[in-house]
């Protein structure tokens, strides 16, 4: 019944993303198969890191150093795939790395009580100039363009990324809200206190949910480097901004927990969203604009739609005859 | 006058005030008692304007009001002590008495005249006779300095009727005096008080008028008749003296915990003791004595720098609350609230969080094992909850509290710590925790049962521990015949001075905070 009700609160997201997507199909004349290709393949990244995300955003903590972790891992995967390394050894590799970073942004968060932004702002700046190092500030590019063709790849009929990305939405929602790691880290992002009392290793427990940040965001710079074949555009904070924007749309902000449908619909909307104000043919320089007030729209529509659900709830007679009531009689 | 007019309220389907007519009268002193859920709460949340009734007028002197917010009502001139007003701590006492109300201090919107709330808050202070250095910050106060800044506070928009919800919780005797004191010389001012409790005694004895209110409806309201001893009001209130401490008394069973010659960091300086199985083992002492420190040193949250600890005749060494727990010894914390329960997660969750283990299958978490657990403890324990996945921040006090129990008889523990686990609860559901605490040592648990309340050690221990400066100062037994201590627990014989201390109540007696995150 919880289920249902944190269910509605997408219900605006919905509806301004079916009239979007309306929108976007009366306008935008025939849309091939190769265009949606190339947009997915683009926006993969974004997902990946709004995933990794998530149990991050569940236990009240942020993470902005992910786009650096991704854009660093870009390029360590070229380096690595021009040095003739295997991909089978790169790809474990990488996501180890990603995985470390993540420690130590968990360390220096959950041991040193650094707060996160300044922590994962700082790790940032710190893989941003490795990465400089590594590259001498050029741009990289695969010299060959075999790895693309992961990108283009298919898996049971499902485009490669799309598939990483569906399996990484599925491994995450497992972790969260399936298994003990997971009901640790809601409850860690509830109540800290409560939850060390309660013979919670709370410490741990954010530590394993930057890791999980930090993996995800190493994948997102594996499909990045896939899609594009170069680091040339060069992720920025937006990036990550934009992640924190797609899991707060899908329901889950900084005081409340999360919901696992929210973070699709969140993610979709985003997408379209950037879409589809490229295909009604907003000029550029106004698209920045109009993508802030839609988003801002947007979740307070959420915020709006959730206290009227709220009031209705608490109105007398308003009563849902289905609610059995475990309640004993006096 | 203020009359309260078929005052209703419904929370999720579930009335909790129905048809409320009360009449409070001007410069009187207007007690309302109840059990824990009867209303008491909502409906004081309803006359300082936290909630908004669904039916009823509230008028006052014949003129109907409605308020919107709690400023409306204070605007009104009706001002509320809560039970969970919050001091807030890095804020000087100055501070804290002004938050609320700025009028009285300075002309402008925008800035604040430091000097003038210096003044202003020690005009306040001086009203109620408590004189209290402004410039302190508020969290180097005990918890009766607290209480009493709370007052200041509630008293700085000069309002004619103040509330007070359940003010005396957590406070000795000597605070409760001069807490007193302040409530008669308010009086005496003029001022309207409103005065909840589930203290009986104490309230029966200061009210000018009654009223008593049982699951939502005013069951008796009328002139206090307490002083003429009148039976009906004594009928209305639920307990009978004889069925309030129901210990089965246990033989006690092997040593499972033995503590020589602890010494921590703060607080306990030499403390040794022993503890069996099916046994109750009482430890009180004043704020500062040391019982909270032994508890903190077996919970692994304090250093131990001496001393040596036996669990089962095997050396332990406690690292953290996980550790101690891992090794089946069950803590329930003081307050319950900050740090036991997660009051935005469902029922369920928060039942079984300390032993996730428990639910799992192969793959993940079974939501079957969790919702029978959690429908095993709502008979066993009589909690009442609408829903498995009701969040717990919607259920009442009492509630609250068995909820926190169940959560910790579920981690399947042989060693129980309870904390105080009755200090918020009325005489009925502190019954229902008796019981539970005597059925668990029945079957062969161990408890210590932390309390400052003499008589409820006296009724529910084997032995009571009462710690001073840091020290282990007597050992009572009960004795072999009756139920009875021999001894008074706080003026026995042999009391000495125990060497200068560290924690002398008066100073230092900021209450003692757990190690946090």
């Amino acid at each position: 019944m919880n289920i249902q009700e944190e269910n509605l609160r997408l219900v605006p997201s919905v509806v301004l993303l079916s009239v979007l997507v309306g929108a976007a199909l009366l306008t935008a004349g025939p849309i091939t198969g190769e265009t949606v290709r190339i947009f997915v393949q683009s926006t993969v990244p974004y997902g990946i890191i709004a995933i990794g995300l998530y149990p991050v955003m569940i236990g009240k903590h942020i993470d902005l150093s992910q786009f650096a972790i991704a854009d660093l891992i870009g390029a360590l995967i070229i380096v690595g795939i021009n040095t003739q390394l295997p991909i089978a050894m790169i790809i474990p590799l990488v996501l180890l790395l990603g995985a470390l970073i993540g420690l130590v942004n968990g360390i220096v968060v959950a041991r040193l009580r650094v707060h996160p932004i300044l922590t994962t702002y700082c790790m940032s700046l710190i893989i941003k100039g490795v990465m400089f190092i590594i590259t001498k500030g050029r741009l990289v590019y695969l010299d060959s363009l075999d790895f693309l063709q992961v990108g283009k790849s298919t898996i049971l009929g499902i485009p490669t990324p799309v598939m990483t990305l569906l399996l990484c939405f599925a491994g995450v929602m497992y972790t969260v809200h399936l298994t003990i790691l997971g009901r640790k880290i809601i409850a860690t992002g509830s109540n800290g206190r409560a939850s060390f009392f309660s013979g919670i290793r709370i410490d741990d427990v954010k530590i394993i949910a930057f890791m999980i940040s930090g993996s995800c965001a190493a994948l997102a710079g594996t499909m990045a480097v896939a899609a594009s074949g170069s680091v040339a555009t060069g992720l920025d904070l937006s990036v990550n901004l934009s992640a924190i924007v797609i899991v707060v749309l899908g329901g889950t902000d900084l005081l409340r927990k999360g919901n696992p449908l929210g973070l699709i619909f969140g993610l979709l909307l985003f997408w379209i969203l950037e879409r589809s104000l490229i295909q009604y043919g907003i000029d550029e320089h106004y698209q920045q604009l109009f993508k802030g007030i839609v988003l801002l729209m947007v979740i307070l529509a959420n915020n709006g739609f959730h206290q009227l659900l709220e009031v209705s709830r608490k109105r007398p007679g308003s009563a849902d005859e289905q609610n059995q009531t475990l309640e004993h009689s006096r | 006058m203020i009359r309260l007019e078929r005052i209703v309220k419904t929370f999720e389907h579930r009335l909790i005030l129905d048809h409320i007519d009360l009449q409070l009268e001007k410069g009187k002193i207007h007690g309302i008692i109840g059990d824990n859920g009867a209303g008491k709460t909502v409906l004081v949340n309803i006359l300082s304007g936290v909630y908004q009734p669904d039916q009823g007028t509230i008028t006052i002197d014949g003129k109907p009001v409605r308020f919107s917010s709690p400023k409306d009502a204070i605007r009104a001139g009706i001002a509320a002590i809560h039970q969970e007003t919050q001091i807030v701590g890095k804020l000087t006492v100055a501070e804290n008495i002004i938050m609320g109300d700025r009028s009285g201090i300075s002309r402008s919107t925008w800035f604040v005249s430091w000097k003038n709330m210096i003044t202003e808050s020690e005009r306040i202070l001086n009203q109620i006779h408590y004189p209290l250095d402004p410039h302190r910050l508020a969290e180097t106060l005990n918890l009766g300095q607290q209480q009493i800044l709370k007052v200041a506070r509630a008293i700085c928009s000069s309002p004619q009727v103040l509330i007070m919800d359940e003010p005396f919780t957590n406070l000795s005797e000597q605070e409760i005096k001069t807490f007193k004191e302040i409530i008669t010389s308010m009086q005496s001012s003029g001022i309207t008080i409103i005065y909840i409790s589930h203290d009986t005694d104490d309230i029966l004895r200061r009210c000018d008028t009654l009223t008593v209110l049982r699951d939502g409806q005013v069951i008796h309201s009328g002139p206090n008749s307490f002083l003429g001893s009148i039976p009906p009001i004594r009928e209305l209130l639920p307990i009978q003296d004889a069925f309030k401490y129901p210990r089965v008394p246990t033989r006690p069973g092997r040593k499972i915990l033995e503590i020589t010659n602890l010494k921590t960091g703060r607080g306990v300086h030499d403390a040794s003791l022993f503890l069996r199985k099916g046994e109750i083992l009482g430890i009180t002492g004043t704020l500062g004595s040391g019982k909270t420190g032994i508890i903190k040193a077996l919970l692994g949250l304090e250093r131990i720098l001496q001393g040596t600890i036996l669990l089962d005749g095997e050396p332990f060494t406690p690292k953290d609350p996980h550790h101690a727990f891992s090794h089946r010894i069950g803590y329930l914390p003081e307050d319950i609230r900050k740090d036991w329960l997660h009051e935005d997660m469902p029922f369920s969750h928060n039942l079984t969080m300390s032993n996730l283990h428990e639910l799992h299958g192969r793959m993940a978490l079974h939501p079957e094992l969790e919702a029978e657990a959690a429908r095993r403890y709502i008979t066993s324990l009589k909690i009442k909850v609408s829903r498995l996945d009701e969040h717990i921040s919607q259920l009442s006090g009492g509630n609250k509290q068995k909820v926190a129990i169940a959560k910790l008889l579920f981690t399947d523990s042989r060693i129980l710590i309870l904390d105080e686990p009755t200090k918020y609860l009325d005489s009925s559901t502190r019954i229902d925790v008796y019981n539970l605490m005597s059925k668990c040592a029945g079957e062969g648990m161990a408890i210590i049962f932390i309390s400052t309340d003499e008589r409820e050690l006296k009724g529910m221990c084997d032995r009571i521990l009462v710690m001073k400066k840091g020290t282990c100062h007597n050992f009572f037994h009960r004795k072999e015949t009756g139920r009875s201590f021999p001894l008074d627990l706080y003026t026995a014989p042999g009391e000495e001075p125990m060497g200068q201390s560290l924690n002398s109540p008066t100073r230092g007696s900021t209450p003692q905070r757990m190690e946090s995150e």
